[in-house]
C-alpha cells in the first residue's frame, strides 16, 4: 500500500473508532458497540504499526532509530510537500 | 493530558488558492461559533458537570474540536499559498493580510478578533448543556453558509465533513442533557439550579 492509501485506511479506521467511542460515551452498556470498538481499536493499531514501520512516526512515542524523526516534513497540512492528508 | 497525532481527522487537499474563501472560512477558527471557541467551551465546562457521562462526552467532543481547529488551519494554509497582491485584494483578504500576512489568526469573517465571549461557561450543567446544543446548531448553520458560498469541490468536501460532525455532536449532547435532567429530583419540573450549593 502506498503512503497515501495506508494513511487513508488509518483515517477511516480512526474515524470509525472515534465515532463509536463518542456513541459509547452516552451508551456505556451497548454490547454491540463495545465489540465493534474493540475490533476497530485492534485494526487501527495494526494499520498504525504498519504505517510507522514504513513511513515514519505518527506520535513522538513511535520514534525509533538513531535520529529524532517526529518533526520531519511533511506535516499534515503541507500538501505541497506530500502532506495534505 | 493530550497526545499529538501527526494526521488530520479528515484529509484536506486544496489545489486552488482562494483569498475569498479564506476570508470567510477563518470565521470557523476564530468566529463566534468557530472551532476554537467550541474546544475551549467544552473542555472548560467539564469541571462543573455532575455525572460521568457529561464529563466523558465533553472530553471527547472538546478533543475532537481541537482536531477541527487544525483542519480549519490546514484549509486556510492551503487557500492562501502563492496568492498575488491582486488576488488578495480582489478576494477581500487585504484587510486581514495587512495585519497578519497569511498567518493563521483567529478572527471572525467580519474582522472581530477571537473573544472569550464565545466560550459560554455558566457553571450550571443544565444551562451549559443547552448552550452546547445551541452552539452545535450555530456552527452547523455557519458551515451551511460557507457551503452556499463555496465554489471549490475540494473545500466543499471538507466543510461537509465538519458540518456532519456538528450534527452528531448535537445528538450526543442531547442524550447527555436528557440523562442529566433525569438525574434531578423528579419534583424539579423546571430543572432549576440543580448544581450550585452554598
Amino acid at each position: 500500500m502506498s503512503e497515501r492509501e495506508l494513511m487513508k485506511k488509518i483515517q477511516e479506521l480512526a474515524f470509525a473508532k472515534a465515532e463509536i467511542q463518542l456513541f459509547l460515551c452516552t451508551h456505556e452498556d451497548n454490547a454491540q458497540a463495545l465489540e465493534d470498538y474493540y475490533k476497530l481499536r485492534e485494526d487501527l493499531a495494526g494499520a498504525t504499526a504498519d504505517y510507522e514501520r514504513k513511513y515514519g512516526p505518527l506520535t513522538a512515542d513511535a520514534v525509533v532509530g538513531s535520529r529524532y524523526s517526529f518533526s520531519d516534513m511533511p506535516w499534515p497540512w503541507q500538501n505541497e510537500k506530500g502532506g495534505g492528508r | 493530558m493530550w497526545i499529538y497525532e501527526k494526521k488530520l481527522q479528515y484529509p484536506v487537499n486544496i489545489k486552488r488558492p482562494s483569498a475569498r474563501l479564506a476570508s470567510l472560512i477563518v470565521s470557523q477558527l476564530g468566529g463566534p461559533d468557530g472551532e476554537m471557541g467550541a474546544a475551549t467551551r467544552y473542555l472548560n465546562q467539564r469541571y462543573g458537570m455532575p455525572n460521568a457521562t457529561a464529563i466523558g462526552t465533553l472530553t471527547d467532543i472538546g478533543s475532537e474540536e481541537l482536531g477541527h481547529c487544525e483542519m480549519i488551519g490546514a484549509i486556510l494554509y492551503q487557500l492562501t499559498r502563492n496568492l498575488t497582491p491582486e488576488q488578495i485584494t480582489d478576494g477581500g483578504f487585504d484587510k486581514y493580510f495587512v495585519d497578519h500576512t497569511t498567518g493563521i489568526y483567529p478572527t471572525a469573517a467580519a474582522g472581530a478578533p477571537f473573544t472569550a465571549a464565545a466560550i459560554a461557561c455558566k457553571g450550571d450543567p443544565v444551562a451549559d448543556l443547552n448552550e452546547d446544543l445551541a452552539a452545535e446548531q450555530k456552527a452547523r448553520v455557519t458551515y451551511d453558509n460557507i457551503l452556499r458560498l463555496s465554489d471549490d469541490p475540494d473545500v466543499t468536501d471538507v466543510i461537509r465533513f465538519l458540518r456532519q460532525r456538528e450534527i452528531v455532536h448535537y445528538q450526543r449532547f442531547g442524550e447527555v442533557l436528557r440523562k442529566t435532567t433525569e438525574d434531578l429530583d423528579s419534583q424539579n419540573y423546571y430543572a432549576f439550579n440543580p448544581e450550585y450549593r452554598m
